[in-house]
């Protein structure tokens, strides 16, 4: 049966445009505008979908997505809310949670068997035998339960902003609107957020006798469209809200993360229903529901209504319903209160009013409605009225979620029959029935005054503090709408299949606070998170413990207070990776890439990442090594510059070592403890000046080490410059017999052992690239370790392979470097130790200086030095199955745990598997023979040795031939962008820009709102030290004062200040002085220190750019300060610095990590495409942006 | 989401800092502190304290002067860098 009417004023319907979707096999038609629920009811369906439990047919009840009776899956998705879901076109939905399809549903039985499946039934009658559990769980999971996720289809993600307001609205009824026409009209800016698919709240389909044209709320709207400072967000709902006024505002494409000075809360109440036998019937609706599908979709909900009354406003819904033309016939008066004369227009309208009634129970027939038992006039008349629906108006309770989360407080006011605000912290702001006011016109005056509090706030002059409207004088719910019968069934929690009987249940066992009572019958806890049931459930503990509403308090309503998609949550993927400057080659030449904190490295050089083929490959990368020549990647060390008068201040506090004795042009290994003593970091230490000192750390904590260095410099006032150098740098050890041959050939240094001996630092050229070289022994050969500017390492890395190739040159990888180091017994920080080991414990006591006064640590390692427990030890293993060995096994002696393996390898000069073990100390004597757990529990002899297991007298660091420098001509090795790869080939090629190695475009460029522009050909200057202001003012030039500041130079260029004594200058695009100052030439004066800097550098062109900085960046945004506006801060989980160039467009500029960059240009690249954005190059610059 | 208004740096998020807690550098002498309670021994006691809080992108540390009791931050300082003397 067709249940459409006719256009209707108001309704929601676009009746242009009509299409069909499937509904459990069965074609239904649809208008624009319609919902799936609206244009089910319209088809004249009413069983929608099976209950969670019990599986019982269900219907509508509120179509508002306050309850969860309808949810439906789909080919694409699931768990859909039918009620607030536009079908789509030729799709197919059919009812979560059915055996069988909706009418024929199998687990019908289950209603059959409800006596004995109680609320929390499963722990009561499955936990004997315990190891039959975990099937009657799967059993019951199976039977019980909401959608299956669909197989087909990708995961989708959504992009997740953040927006910057001053006054948030949530709500956009009558007060919420009043609040934001106020707020707006004082010129905030303001975010008006609600629910539904269009504003207005109640006013749009139950209105009374208030605003009964419309006129008011159009206008409202009217004004809110017009204004430029207000953003409306509707069918989207603020799902929480969090510290400092942060509200995420969950919407059909992703979280919108509001972040409000003031907030006003004008979400309204959600209505509530009646508790008696059979309530759940598909017919059986609240009043609202009822006025939605009239009003908002022109469905005509029944032939013969009953209308539920509890309170005096049910009796204006029943008259306005029915004057809408609702075939509305009863009303059942639950003892409202309504006013003698209030009945009598009732009456007059052609109602039929049943006073001083009781539900007794709702009747069906084919699992509908049909028909409703009554007990009236105080129990003298039973009747049964027939009908097709219940409409049930016996009051609202508040949506105070969000209220309460902002830190508010609630208490009940009985006189209203309603929890109202009674403590609302600084910047929140309760309005309109959410406050406790429910008539149209307090309501607007409450949002009006709301309005107000809130923009004085945000620091706005208001005229005069509003005074708040008086409360209503009548109840707005019925005192207790539960009315029990002897054979049950009177549902409590639609969601979660609860009735009267478990809730009885659960106070009869003891669980009778709220809190217990909740988790004891899960009431509150299905997807509709309590709205319909919270308020029922707190009436009835009251009842049954006989406490009024305040004394049984209420649950927690923790985030969020409505389910929020996955997908909203996870938000785009930014995993990040930092790449060394030598990615692309490992790739291109069989690299196998591993994470490595949060690097990449190659583990090895093969053509299968088999681990046969690795073996294969770390054999022939060893042997190489050991008698020929290798080369690998180290870029991944942390470098720093420390440059000033204390610098030696900063060392001797920082590491337990000494420097007394490090002579310039000399370096030596230094590990870096806590307070604590623990081992947290190793390196080496090159001293290049008197006060200029160069710092190497492991991989994974070069970004500690900075913080740390910061941190002293700081706590002791020291007068130094701490450079991070880590990623503006690359470095390759080159390591073999034949390494000073190799290198020889294309470094100007003298590399003769009497000129450059072991542990020695030199700074020269390497194939025509400044350098800086060390003579380092970590692999156990003789061996270079070269740092110099990231974007030609990689052309030096080939020159080296290039020359080496005569020697028998092989990279290798990090694989291959464990096994070397292990064979020489040196110790990997955070490898072969963890957070509890201290250098006593790893044969670095002696390193450990006892003449300083005053170090980090000093105090925790005077006593560990005293009392060693544990040693790190070498052991050879020889059995059959020492290859089953593997790091973290533990040592077993005497059947208690006595150490672990921490390194093992198989070493080809020793013959046998080798490693290190942490073990008791009385255990560390070399020729004892300990067992090795293996993963099989079999006990594995192996025996301690004395470590190296190779070269113990490094006898290796003398290898090879001394040679002469080399006389050749340098290369003329040219820069590369770090995202030169990142252009498709397909359009674009490369171009020498400046020495550097850049993309240029092919061919015509496309159309496009935005654009993202490498810009590495820009020089880059870090000036560092005491010194740096006069070297700028001896340029002419004046500097910014405050630190985090910049000042712009020529067209483009830009000098920062970045930290105390360390200045950026950024060169420009077109040549001039602020161009010459980036070209400075680099070097080192007694106070002041010029680096050439390497940063990757984005130019981001276009408006566009403000909603992806918007995703991306959770500061918030700079549109008030005048360009540079600079700022160092965290985008896209990279730490990078942001400005923006003045211009005729708008322009941002990115300085990020080289390491960084490839990671960096493809989030931005690809959040750019979905905004219809392009990819441009350097030269396309001034066209773009009209300079 | 948390945010306060930093010197130097303007209105940032947390998530931007780490935050590493009441901090005090390594004594030459310790007094009638034993090293074990000097390094192990801390307070939770709810109260006004002083956090460094390190911003990495801009390598500066903050003295926080924050109530952990209420969470309010009660004033914010550059632990190097303020206005040169």
């Amino acid at each position: 049966m067709i249940r459409r009417l006719p256009p209707r004023e108001g309704e929601w319907l676009d009746r242009s445009e009509s299409f069909s979707f499937l509904f459990e096999g069965e074609p239904v038609q649809a208008y624009a505008g319609d919902t799936i629920t609206s244009a089910l009811a319209a088809s004249g369906r009413r069983s929608l979908a099976r209950s969670f439990k019990y599986h019982r047919a269900r219907g509508i009840l509120s179509l508002a997505n306050h309850d969860a009776n309808v949810l439906l899956e789909s080919d694409a998705a699931t768990n859909i809310r039918a009620d607030v879901t536009a079908p789509l076109p030729g799709a197919h939905y059919r009812a979560v949670n059915t055996f069988g399809g909706l009418r024929h549903d199998a687990g019908r039985a289950l209603g059959l068997l409800a006596p004995v499946l109680p609320a929390g039934f499963y722990y009561k009658a499955f936990y004997r035998p315990r190891f039959l559990f975990p099937w009657w769980e799967k059993l019951i999971r199976h039977a019980a339960g909401l959608g299956h996720l669909p197989s087909a289809g990708a995961p989708s993600r959504q992009a997740r902003r953040h927006a910057w307001c001053d006054v948030l609205v949530v709500g956009a009824g009558a007060s919420g609107l009043a609040a934001a026409a106020a707020a707006a009209g004082a010129g905030a800016r303001v975010v008006l957020v609600d629910e539904h698919a269009r504003p207005g709240g109640r006013l749009n389909h139950l209105r009374a006798h208030e605003d009964s044209d419309g006129a008011w709320r159009a206008a409202r709207l009217a004004e809110l469209a017009a204004a430029d400072n207000v953003t409306v967000v509707s069918g989207a709902w603020a799902a929480a809200f969090y510290a400092d006024r942060c509200l995420p505002l969950v919407t059909r494409d992703g979280i919108l993360l509001v972040h409000a000075s003031a907030v006003v809360l004008a979400c309204g109440c959600y209505e509530q229903p009646a508790v008696f036998r059979h309530n759940d019937l598909p017919g059986v609706m609240l009043a609202g529901a009822a006025a939605r599908l009239l009003r908002l979709y022109a469905v005509q909900p029944c032939d013969a209504g009953v209308l539920l009354a509890g309170t005096p406003a049910a009796y204006h819904d029943a008259l306005e319903l029915r004057a809408q033309g609702m075939s509305l016939e009863a009303l059942v008066d639950l003892g409202s209160g309504a006013p003698p004369a209030l009945v009598e227009r009732a009456r007059a309208a052609g109602l039929q009013v049943f006073e001083d009634a009781v539900p007794l129970e709702a009747r069906s027939r084919g699992g509908e409605l049909a028909g409703l038992a009554i007990a009236a006039h105080g129990g003298r008349l039973r009747t049964t009225i027939d009908c097709d629906a219940v409409l049930m108006a016996v009051g609202v309770a508040p949506a105070a979620g969000l209220l309460v989360q902002a830190g508010g407080r609630l208490v009940f006011e009985a006189r209203l029959g309603q929890h109202v605000p009674a403590a609302l912290p600084a910047g929140v702001h309760a309005a309109g029935s959410l406050n406790g006011v429910h008539a149209f016109a307090a309501r607007v005056e409450d949002g009006v005054a709301a309005a107000h509090a809130a923009l004085a706030d945000c620091g706005r002059a208001v005229a005069a503090a509003t005074a708040r409207p008086a409360r209503a004088q009548q109840p707005v719910a019925h005192a207790y709408p539960v009315f029990a019968h002897p054979r049950g069934k009177e549902f409590v929690d639609f969601d979660e299949d609860l009735t009267l009987v478990d809730l009885r249940t659960a106070v009869r066992e003891g669980f009778d606070s709220v809190e217990l009572m909740k988790r004891y019958t899960t009431i509150g806890m299905g997807p509709s998170q309590g709205k319909l049931s919270n308020v029922n459930g707190i009436r009835v503990l009251a009842e049954l413990t006989g406490r009024d509403i305040d004394a049984v308090g209420a649950t927690t309503p923790r985030p969020f207070v409505h389910p929020v998609p996955m997908a909203a949550l996870a938000g785009r993927r930014l995993r990040r990776a930092w790449r060394t400057p030598l990615d692309a080659w490992h790739r291109a030449h069989g690299g196998i890439m591993q994470e490595a904190g949060t690097w990449l490295r190659p583990r090895c050089y093969a053509a299968t990442s088999g681990q046969a083929a690795r073996a294969a490959a770390v054999a022939r990368e060893h042997a190489a090594v050991r008698s020929a020549v290798g080369l690998i990647d180290v870029s991944t060390l942390g470098k720093i510059e420390i440059f000033g008068p204390d610098a030696v201040a900063l060392l001797e506090y920082a590491y337990p070592c000494s420097f007394a004795r490090l002579a310039q042009g000399m370096t030596r290994y230094v590990f870096m403890t806590d307070g604590s003593g623990t081992l947290i970091d190793d390196g080496v230490c090159a001293c290049l000046g008197a006060q200029h000192y160069y710092l190497t750390t492991t991989s994974g904590q070069s970004q500690n080490v900075v913080r740390l260095l910061e941190l002293y410099a700081a706590e002791l006032a020291l007068d130094v410059a701490i450079v991070e150098r880590s990623f503006a740098l690359g470095a390759i050890n080159l390591a073999g017999p034949a390494a000073r041959a190799v290198l020889a050939a294309l470094s100007d240094i003298d590399l003769a052992a009497q000129a450059f001996p072991y542990l020695a630092c030199r700074e020269g050229a390497v194939a025509g690239v400044p350098a800086r070289v060390m003579r380092v022994g970590f692999v156990g050969e003789l061996g270079y370790e070269i740092h110099l500017p990231a974007s030609r390492t990689c052309a030096v890395w080939e020159a080296l392979m290039e020359v080496g190739s005569a020697h028998g040159i092989a990279p290798f990888g990090v694989d291959t470097q464990r096994l070397l180091r292990l064979e020489k017994g040196h110790v990997i920080v955070g490898h072969d130790t963890d957070g509890t080991t201290n250098p006593f414990e790893v044969g670095l006591g002696r390193a450990v200086t006892k003449s300083k006064s005053r170090h980090v640590g000093r105090h925790a390692l005077g006593v560990l030095g005293t009392r060693v427990t544990r040693r790190l030890a070498g052991f050879v293993a020889r059995d059959g199955r020492a290859g089953d060995i593997a790091e973290c096994l533990l040592v077993i002696e005497d059947g208690r745990i006595a150490g672990r393996v921490t390194s093992v390898g198989a070493s080809p000069v020793v013959g046998a598997v080798v490693g290190l073990v942490m073990v008791e100390e009385a255990l560390a004597e070399p020729g004892r023979r300990l067992h090795v757990r293996l993963v099989d529990g079999t006990l594995l002899a192996i025996e301690v040795t004395a470590t190296p297991f190779y070269d113990p007298h490094n006898a290796r660091q003398d290898a090879g031939h001394d040679v002469a420098a080399s006389t050749a001509p340098a290369l003329q090795v040219s820069a590369e962008s770090p995202v030169c790869e990142a252009y498709p080939t397909a359009d674009f090629t490369t171009v020498v820009l400046n020495g550097t190695r850049l993309a240029r475009r092919r061919g015509a460029r496309p159309a496009a709102r935005a654009w993202l522009l490498d810009l590495a050909h820009l020089p880059l200057r870090l000036v560092v030290g005491g010194g740096a202001s006069a070297w700028f003012a001896a340029r002419e030039l004046a500097v910014p004062q405050a630190i985090q500041s910049a000042r712009l130079l020529g067209t483009d260029g830009l000098v920062a200040r970045t930290h105390v004594d360390e200045f950026l200058v950024v060169g420009a695009s077109r040549a001039g002085a602020a161009d010459a100052l980036a070209r400075a030439t680099p070097g080192r004066d007694s106070d002041v220190l010029v680096l050439a800097e390497e940063r990757a550098h984005f130019a981001l062109v276009g408006a566009a750019w403000a909603t992806i900085l918007a995703e991306l960046c959770a500061a918030p945004p700079d549109a008030d300060a005048a360009p540079p506006a600079w700022r160092a801060l965290r985008l896209a989980h990279c730490e990078v610095a942001l400005w923006r160039v003045p211009g005729a467009l708008p322009q941002w500029r990115v300085l990020a990590s080289p390491a960084d960059a490839r990671f960096l240009f493809d989030t931005l690249a690809g959040c750019l495409a979905e905004q219809g954005g392009a990819l441009a190059t350097a030269d396309e610059l001034p066209a773009l942006t009209g300079a | 989401m948390k945010y306060a208004d930093f010197p130097l740096l303007g209105r940032r998020p947390f998530t931007e800092f780490s935050i590493s807690g009441v901090l005090e550098p390594e004594p030459a002498e310790l007094g009638e502190w034993s090293a074990a309670r000097w390094v192990f021994e801390r307070s939770s006691v709810p109260r006004e304290r002083v956090e460094w809080w390190y911003h990495g992108a801009s390598r500066l540390w903050f003295r926080v002067r924050r109530d952990t009791g209420s969470d309010v931050i009660l004033a914010i300082e550059p632990a190097r860098g303020g206005p040169r003397p």
